[in-house]
């Protein structure tokens, strides 16, 4: 994708929308599906995802999925925000949660109120523990999440249930609200506006929960997170590729709207020139902070205002961007993942390999835990079953 | 040594402590002496996940007449995290610090130390950094730490002898202390806001600093106002660490990594019992982790979180999905303020805290529908504990209807 | 502002402590580098030496014909100076073309060839490009690789820009151009904090694998685990030493930081790294009077008005910070100097400016006098730290068991200042070492360079 259309990658979207369901705004209500999608990065790796996607009000329309999900845009003139969501996973129960709003005040599954509570394991090794910050909507069916007095700001809207694992798969997007047209809060106007949304994956939990040994004691849970992409606005970029700002005209007051749904800090460096932090996490600061990066840890959003010189473009770059690694499992380094690296792992951990280079042992860790045993072995042959 | 001498120092301790009594603390305040006695050494606990931990830590063992019972009180009672530490501004604090010996590792001779992280004005005599003055060996002889508090907020203290090794063994703790602000005349006027201090004693001692308005610092306008307050230290284990410790292994420094993130030492779902958890076989039945995590509070109560990261390696953020954000009106124990008093104070829906930094933030619950909430690390991978999912760096809010 | 103490000794011992002092370990009070208008930096092979004794392949920047260095030479130059930084590569071909980037500085961009951020000096060892800029705002910026950032900041290729504010005058600096009041940059002593990480298996496929698409195969650098932690391009204990010492050719700058009681230090603390260090001062808290080359001003000309103080410095990768230290003692109940009325301690608090600290040695005169408030244990139950004095009061010396101290010959007060994630005081897993040094208060009188 070229960087212009990275640029507008949101008002893309926003077209295709008006299109589709006929000048019908994301605004007050909020159609969102949950889905599955296969994600298919540059170097060929095609990672299984979760995604939020738009649908019509029946949900006999399913737009794709993506990660990060569709914008919202709530109007700046409403305060109530309804998400109707449909649960179109396989299994998993889902929900939506807006991260720095209140909770919603009412709660509806398949049109029947349900208390605005959170949902705990009964029963089983997790008994009493918080599965889900909210009612959950399960597969197949449509939760409806109704959001009231929707602060103005930037924002990430995620599902609450199983978090640990719901937003590594991808069910995360962006919300943005203004305090009035061009007018990001009261007094911070605006003439541009650009997204930049971060975000990791980690394949080897979504091929555990692709192919169900998640939980089992070859990925028990997420603890040994190792993430191999970095993306931005939903697609990854090596150390330094970002989308340049060449944006607006000189003077331009451009609003660059931070978000990072990633489980790392990322720190965006914006190349010779200074911005103003103006909020954080929807929140004005009592003074704008005058810096060249943001330090945007996990979960933050941030909004930044920065008057555009002449010249450019601007690069911005993530200061702890970490090299996309290349896929594990191919063992012998001939390209292809097949019986061939299943034997070599045998070998190895029935202990008649004794040198197993650095090289091997990186990509025969398929669960990240350190190690290469039998947990590996498993999930190998399972990802060469399916 | 003989006993006679001991109780000779421990008299002269107390005479000089005493001594202390009739000197002004600081400015107008009249100084209170409050004391702890604290053992350090080994013990256990166990993981939200069941399995016991191995762990070197800090004991209250106050009472302690004769130092010869020091050993006893405090083997194998080593508490996770170390004894909460309270106290108040004008205080003269002495803490007196027992090596009693690692009674699973007899082939260890470490000495301890205490440091008060973030003491202003600190002599090193009392900082407790092993490199620049002195540690207490193994033995009943204790060491007696002097702490001229005169500036109230949220710190936090730990062990700093060998102080990788230490600090990943648990021997760390809350700290913090209460402004002068509490114990004010009631009535005061601070800004507009009215002091309410109905206990008010003009002797420091009969005024208890919890009856009353209650402050984060010495604001001068109740900004820092709270109803209840917390403390909430972050930390982890690396579980093989400890087992190597355990086992009288080499430790694996270079290896070492979260594998437990906890709050007041516990994973969830144990962060949110508001118990003392069950005391341990493995240290012959001591209580070693009584601080919860749970908070609690009345719909409309403004709640205070003095929130610590004594982990070794790695930074930790906290959100909470309450829909209200949480105010910082406090870092570094300091009020969050510039020098010509412009306030900092800012809204945010998470902060996050490297190793040795603290924070103090105000949730203002009006507004906030009666309910169970969530306090948690969006480095969401760390809601584990080990290998266990549903657990790690997670505690729960509830609010009460008023 | 620089207050010289080296009239008015009034404590007997302190002459003695004088003499002694004369001579031994020297430290710099102001920050080594390279000044001018006009730089030639040259990437280059070296290697780097730890603490644990082991060394490995780096990258670095060299100025002119010198070696490489880690960190690279630290760039001082003046407000409003046109500066030019010409860079050539004589890195091997198989590492690629380098460049600069300089966060927070407008650069223009000349020569070499086009990469994805600025333009690149090929591996030519001829092909120069240059960066011009116009040092606009004062204050303390990094510059480090541009081409792949990342690897080349871990490989090391990173350094330190000092721009000295309009009208700066080495008798009273400072390090912005703000107005004077209680909490503005001027400063007594200034010292940098360039803290980094490296992990040496990076370092050491690169060298014997001599091709980059051999990190591709690995996760090095995906799943960054470094095991050397470093301040100014050394690890402990290496910081100790002399700078520009011979046996650490490629690692000219040390960590020593000394100042008087009473006085202002300025702390330059960037972050050249990768991940993030809390640099934990102990003694006293800091004033973090600017971040990224910004004072921390509410309106042009108030000066840092929105400083706020600290005891645990936030050192994020790319952010550069400010910050003022000062300690006198003050409040701490107890006379550091001893017992006035005892021959060994006598001294004086004298208080003419009635500011409430001694005019010269900014002794806390409210606690003059006042004992010492407990009974210190037997020496055989305790453990003497290298840097301990044998005596808890300044300027004292105290008997040690044999072999014990020594670290400390002017008898000043430690502290040491280091990164809290304590992981970080290891040389690949041995303690102590990483992110560690030590602040000596030395006694007033006592000469520090």
């Amino acid at each position: 994708m070229t960087r212009l259309i990275k640029r507008f990658r949101s008002i893309w979207v926003l077209l295709v929308m008006t299109m589709v369901f006929g000048g019908a705004s994301l605004a007050v209500d909020v159609y969102l599906a949950a889905k599955p999608f296969m994600k298919y990065m540059p170097d060929g790796q095609v990672i299984p995802m979760w995604g939020f996607a738009t649908a019509n009000a029946d949900f006999s329309i399913v737009g794709p999925a993506s990660s990060p999900g569709p914008m919202i845009t709530v109007p700046d003139t409403d305060g109530t925000l309804t998400i109707h969501l449909k649960n179109l996973l396989t299994s998993d129960p889902v929900s939506v949660m807006l991260a720095g709003q209140a909770l919603p005040t009412s709660v509806t599954v398949d049109a029947a109120p349900v208390p605005v509570a959170p949902v705990r394991h009964v029963g089983g090794d997790f008994d009493g523990r918080v599965r889900s910050f909210l009612p959950e909507t399960p597969a197949g069916s449509v939760g409806v999440y109704n959001f009231e007095n929707v602060r103005p700001g930037s924002y990430i809207y995620h599902s609450a249930t199983h978090i640990a694992l719901q937003m590594q798969m991808g069910l995360y997007g962006a919300m943005k609200k203004d305090f009035a047209p061009f007018t990001a809060y009261s007094g911070v106007t605006y003439n541009d506006e650009v997204i930049m949304f971060y975000s990791e994956v980690d394949p080897a939990l979504h091929l555990a929960v692709h192919y169900g040994y998640y939980g089992t004691p070859d990925y028990p849970n997420t603890l040994n997170y190792d993430p191999r992409y970095y993306l931005i606005n939903g697609d990854p970029y090596n150390v330094i590729l970002e989308p340049a700002l060449a944006t607006g005209n000189p003077g331009d007051r451009v609003l660059i709207r931070f978000f990072n749904a990633g489980l790392r800090d990322h720190i965006p460096v914006l190349e010779g020139e200074y911005m103003d932090l103006v909020a954080e996490d929807g929140n004005t600061l009592p003074y704008p902070r005058n810096q060249y990066s943001v330090l945007m840890t996990a979960g933050k959003t941030t909004d930044a205002i920065f008057v555009r010189p002449g010249g450019g473009p601007f690069p911005i770059y993530d200061r702890v961007a970490l090299p996309m690694a290349a896929p594990q499992a191919d063992l012998n380094q001939d390209g292809l993942v097949d019986a061939t690296d299943l034997t070599i792992m045998i070998n190895f951990i029935n202990g008649h390999l004794t040198i197993f280079s650095e090289y091997a042992q990186y990509h025969a860790d398929m669960n990240h835990d350190g190690e290469v045993n039998q947990s590996d072995l498993n999930i190998l042959s399972i990802l060469m079953a399916g | 040594m003989n006993r006679a001498r001991q109780y000779l120092r421990l008299f002269l301790v107390m005479v000089v402590a005493g001594l202390g009594l009739f000197a002004a603390g600081t400015d107008d305040v009249l100084a209170v002496q409050k004391n702890i006695q604290l053992s350090s050494g080994d013990g256990y606990i166990v993981m939200a996940d069941g399995r016991p931990m191995y762990i070197f830590g800090f004991s209250d063992i106050s009472g302690i007449v004769d130092p010869q019972d020091a050993l006893a009180a405090g083997q194998l009672a080593a508490n996770f995290p170390a004894p909460t530490i309270v106290v108040d501004e004008g205080d003269e604090f002495y803490l007196t610090l027992y090596n009693v010996g690692m009674l699973m590792r007899p082939d260890l001779f470490d000495p301890h130390t205490v440091h008060w992280h973030g003491f202003p004005q600190a002599a090193p005599i009392f900082d407790g950094l092993p490199e620049s003055s002195i540690s207490i060996g193994m033995g009943p002889q204790p060491l007696t730490y002097y702490y001229n508090v005169i500036e109230p907020g949220t710190y936090m203290y730990h062990c700093h002898v060998e102080a990788t090794e230490h600090m990943q063994m648990g021997m760390l703790g809350n700290l913090y202390v209460r402004p002068a602000q509490n114990r004010l005349a009631d009535g005061t006027m601070l800004g507009s806001h009215e002091h309410d201090n109905p206990d008010w004693n003009a002797d420091p001692a009969l005024d208890d600093p919890t009856v009353g308005d209650k402050y984060a610092y010495n604001d001068g306008d109740g900004s820092t106002l709270y109803h209840v307050e917390y403390a909430l230290q972050m930390t982890a284990f690396d579980d093989e660490f400890h087992d190597a410790s355990e086992s009288a292994q080499p430790l694996p420094f270079y290896q070492m990594r979260d594998t437990y993130p906890m709050l007041n030492g516990r994973g969830y779902p144990d962060t949110a019992n508001p118990a003392p958890l069950a005391a341990p076989e493995e240290n012959g039945y001591q209580v070693s982790q009584p601080v919860s995590s749970l908070v609690t509070a009345e719909q409309g109560q403004k709640v205070l979180l003095r929130i610590s990261n004594l982990g070794v390696v790695h930074q930790y953020t906290l959100t909470t999905n309450m829909g209200v954000p949480m105010k910082v009106v406090g870092f570094c124990a300091r009020l969050y303020r510039g020098p010509t008093g412009t306030d900092l104070y800012y809204d945010t829906n998470s902060v996050t805290l490297s190793g040795g930094e603290s924070i103090d933030v105000i949730i203002d619950t009006t507004g906030v529908a009666p309910g169970t909430y969530f306090l948690y690390t969006t480095n969401l991978n760390f809601l584990s504990n080990g290998q266990e999912d549903f657990g790690g760096m997670m505690t729960e809010i509830v609010i009460t209807t008023p | 502002m620089l207050r010289n103490h080296r009239t008015g000794i009034r404590l007997l011992l302190l002459l003695m402590v004088a003499a002694v002092s004369a001579g031994v370990i020297q430290a710099q009070a102001v920050i080594p580098g390279v000044t001018g208008t006009s730089f030639n930096l040259a990437a280059r092979e070296g290697y780097l030496s730890t603490g644990d004794g082991n060394s490995f392949y780096a990258w670095g920047f060299a100025i002119d014909n010198e070696w490489m260095q880690y960190p690279g030479p630290t760039i001082i130059v003046n407000q409003n100076d046109a500066v030019t930084i010409t860079l050539t590569n004589d890195l091997p071909a198989w590492a690629g073309n380098v460049s600069i980037l300089f966060p927070g500085l407008s650069v223009q961009a000349s020569g070499g060839q086009a990469g994805q951020l600025t333009r690149e000096a090929p591996p030519d060892g001829a092909t120069a490009v240059t960066y011009t800029f116009t040092a606009s705002r004062p204050g303390t910026f990094l510059y480090h690789g541009g081409t792949r950032p990342g690897l080349q900041m871990e490989m090391g290729l990173v350094g330190a820009i000092i721009v000295r504010p309009a009208g700066f005058s080495p008798a009273t600096p400072r390090a912005y151009d703000d107005p004077v009041s209680d909490y503005d940059s001027a400063y007594d002593h200034e010292y940098l904090f360039l803290l980094s990480a490296m992990d040496s298996r990076i370092h050491d496929l690169l060298e014997f694998k001599k091709d980059l698409t051999a990190l591709d195969e690995v996760n090095y650098l995906s799943q960054y685990f470094p095991n050397y932690f470093f301040i100014n391009g050394r690890t402990s204990p290496d910081v100790f030493s002399e700078p520009f010492v011979e046996w650490l050719p490629h690692q000219p700058y040390n960590s020593l930081p000394r100042m008087h009681p009473g006085e202002r230090l300025l702390m330059r603390v960037l972050n050249g790294g990768l991940k993030r260090h809390p640099f934990h001062h102990h003694g006293n808290h800091a004033r973090v009077i600017a971040k990224q080359g910004q004072l921390l001003a509410s309106m042009p000309g108030v000066g840092a008005d929105l400083s706020y103080e600290v005891f645990t410095i936030e050192s994020v990768p790319g952010e550069t910070v400010d910050a003022i230290f000062q300690w006198t003692g003050e409040k701490i109940g107890w006379d550091i100097y001893g017992d006035p009325n005892h021959p060994d301690y006598a001294h004086d608090c004298i208080d003419n400016d009635m500011d409430g600290y001694d005019d010269v040695t900014h002794e806390w005169c409210a606690d003059h006098g006042k004992p010492f408030p407990v009974v210190l244990p037997e020496k055989q139950n305790l453990v003497f730290g290298a840097f301990y004095s044998g005596s808890p009061f300044l300027g004292t010396m105290g008997t040690l068991p044999p072999g014990e101290g020594g670290l400390n010959p002017n008898s000043g007060f430690a502290y040491m200042w280091h990164s809290h994630d304590e992981k970080e005081l290891t040389n690949f897993g041995l303690f102590p070492g990483g992110i560690l040094t030590m602040l000596i208060i030395e006694p007033p009188g006592v000469p520090i360079p």
